[in-house]
């Protein structure tokens, strides 16, 4: 047990310290230096500037001030928003990035847990037939198509009679921003959707699975409620192998909320983001991408352990 | 004993013996099928898949013959800018004048083959990287399954996005992000499946009777592995497409006047929802042909594993 969480604390840390060295060297392999611009600097003002920057230090040192920059959570200044560190933007715009996250990843847990369950113990009925559709139909639309879709359909066309009595122009789901709950519906089930879809996926092999073990049969033979089987004995056994996807889902979420904030207008960091890919700010690029790749090693590792805590027979299986 | 022979006296009466027929009963009744016979009856069995298959074939001839008729996607005409779908243009135009059906072609046939060659070098490169953990295990394994490990905690996307926006270039750079990371997978599959065959008694059989390793991976490790293969390869494909897709909409990924479904989506969404034509045109060929892939890629698996079936 306790090599294994060594193991896993390990791993993540060479994980944090190889992609911090590959975004340096990347960005040391960029083209161009960060001083050209329209007219050429006096010399003076270059080496002076390249000397505020460290620019002028041999590359290892570079390197290493990068390592500790990043182990005291500096990824670096925007080369467009003027004087703003990458930490600063973090700061101000994942809060409202994580809200929408989480939402998204709860959405995702408590509607594939359920659509999971009835799809398995309804199984090649209806319930399950119209399940397992709207599973492959999550899969196959990407979240920008289904976002505008939807973003269209709910938005703006959806206006029923009985709400046009307070206002004329009254939407149920605006179509953009962040502000109260009815704002976060669209973003949250597009974002949500395909890691629910998953969830659904799998729950469903695995409690099709658990259904057919003996200790099904011997809880049913004591007579007990359904309600005691479904939730003891058969989704207990079931949602372990299910749940330690949510660490990798946590990444899906982060990547797929780029897109999904951008279609919203939702003030997190995917706006940030793809300004910061159109301008070429390639510094603030790095630096977030970066933040996101390490935040998601860490969630990882924290869903790893706990699980083997929570579940002795991972731990177990891990040994051997 | 008496009462044995009672009984079989009373049997004998009900029943007449017809003869014994060597020849008939040697005879086969209907002929074996093999693998891939099997799997092909299965497989039509399942009519979603089959319209699908169908679909998808209609999709790859579109942008194949689409092509020779309308080469020309690149070409701007700004008297025709914005046209909605009609006689001249079936398919309208967008805000340069492009022709909306031109590009759709281009651009179906730029998707599908991202989508196939970068899902074959993941086939390749996973195959070799799984078959030599599984097959050797040990020390090699060890390194190689971290190297595995490190790679799958980051996202994808992530390392895509870090690659290419040091590496802004062609339709060869994203080839080259896209296969980075897709392959790994491939090998944990490999890995896992090479694992448990080279434990069954008929390699352990091979290899007393003097096979050497290549022999065992060419007739009794690739065989058993090819129907999990191609269940992959078929999940893999709309995987990279839809990878390709997202990276579009971030502005990574194919750059106009190059057309990729993704970049002709996300140009749709842009101009969402002035020109809906834009945005439905290409976003519904993309849904279309990405749920052809699924449940292809379904109809695959319940096919060529029966051990998935229940």
């Amino acid at each position: 047990m306790k090599k294994y969480i060594l193991k896993r604390i390990l791993l993540a840390l060479v994980t944090i310290f190889l992609i911090t060295t590959l975004t340096f060297f990347l960005m040391y392999a960029l083209p161009g230096a960060p001083f050209l611009g329209d007219r050429p600097l006096p010399d003076n003002v270059l080496e002076q500037l390249n000397r505020q920057y460290g620019l002028d230090k041999p590359i290892w040192q570079r390197y290493l001030l990068y390592l500790n920059n990043v182990f005291h959570g500096n990824f670096g200044v925007s080369t467009v928003y003027i004087n703003r560190s990458v930490t600063s933007i973090i700061m101000e715009a994942f809060p409202v990035s994580a809200d929408l996250g989480i939402r998204a990843l709860l959405f995702a847990i408590a509607g594939g847990t359920i659509f999971g369950t009835i799809s398995a113990l309804q199984r090649n009925k209806l319930a399950d037939r119209i399940i397992i559709i709207m599973v492959v139909i999550g899969v196959s639309v990407p979240s920008f198509i289904m976002g505008t879709f939807l973003q269209y359909l709910l938005g703006m066309k959806f206006s029923p009679w009985f709400m046009q009595t307070f206002h004329t122009d009254y939407r149920i789901f605006p179509i953009a921003r962040w502000e109260s709950f009815r704002y976060t519906i669209i973003p949250t089930l597009v974002l949500g959707l395909r890691s629910m879809t998953s969830i659904t996926r799998m729950l469903r092999t695995s409690l099709l699975d658990v259904i057919s073990q003996d200790y099904i049969k011997t809880a049913k033979a004591k007579g007990l409620p359904g309600r005691v089987i479904v939730v003891k004995h058969m989704l207990k056994n079931a949602i372990v192998p299910v749940y330690t996807m949510v660490g990798r889902m946590v990444g899906s979420i982060l990547t797929g909320s780029f897109i999904i904030e951008n279609i919203f207008s939702i003030p997190g960091i995917g706006k940030y983001f793809i300004n910061s890919i159109t301008a070429q700010d390639y510094q603030m690029t790095m630096g977030l991408t970066l933040f996101y790749a390490i935040f998601v090693v860490l969630i990882n590792l924290l869903v790893d352990l706990g699980y083997s805590l929570i579940d002795p027979r991972i731990s177990v299986a891990k040994e051997i | 004993m008496a009462q044995e022979k009672k009984v079989r006296k009373e049997v004998k009466k009900d029943f007449t013996v017809i003869g014994k027929d060597l020849e008939a009963n040697q005879a086969v009744a209907r002929p074996s099928l093999t693998y891939w016979q099997d799997a092909w009856r299965r497989f039509r069995e399942n009519k979603l898949a089959v319209v699908s298959l169908i679909f998808l074939v209609l999709v790859i001839l579109y942008s194949i013959i689409g092509s020779w008729f309308f080469p020309d996607y690149k070409s701007q005409s700004l008297m025709n800018t914005y046209q909605p779908p009609g006689k001249d243009f079936w398919f309208g135009t967008d805000e340069l004048g492009r022709d909306l059906f031109a590009r759709l072609i281009r651009g179906t046939k730029v998707s599908l083959f991202i989508g196939l060659i970068v899902s074959v070098i993941n086939m390749i490169i996973g195959i070799i990287f799984g078959g030599i953990c599984g097959y050797y295990g040990g020390k090699v394994d060890m390194i190689l399954m971290r190297i595995i490990e490190i790679l799958m905690v980051v996202p994808d996307m992530l390392v895509m996005i870090l690659l290419l926006n040091v590496m802004r270039g062609n339709v060869g750079t994203l080839i080259f992000a896209l296969c980075l990371t897709g392959w790994t997978d491939v090998a944990q599959l490999v890995r896992g499946q090479v694992m448990q065959l080279k434990q069954n008694e008929y390699v352990l059989a091979a290899r007393v009777l003097g096979a050497d390793s290549l022999t065992i991976l060419k007739q009794h490790l690739i065989p058993n592995m090819i129907g999990p293969l191609i269940i992959k390869f078929s999940m893999n494909v709309p995987g990279v497409i839809f990878a390709e897709a997202s990276l579009s909409y971030l502005g990574l990924g194919v750059k106009i006047p190059e057309a990729s479904w993704g970049n002709l989506a996300q140009a749709g969404a842009n101009n969402f929802p002035a020109y809906l034509w834009l945005f439905f045109i290409p976003a519904s060929l993309f849904a279309l042909t990405m749920l052809a892939f699924n449940l292809i890629g379904d109809g695959l698996r319940d096919a060529l594993d029966p051990k998935l079936r229940r």
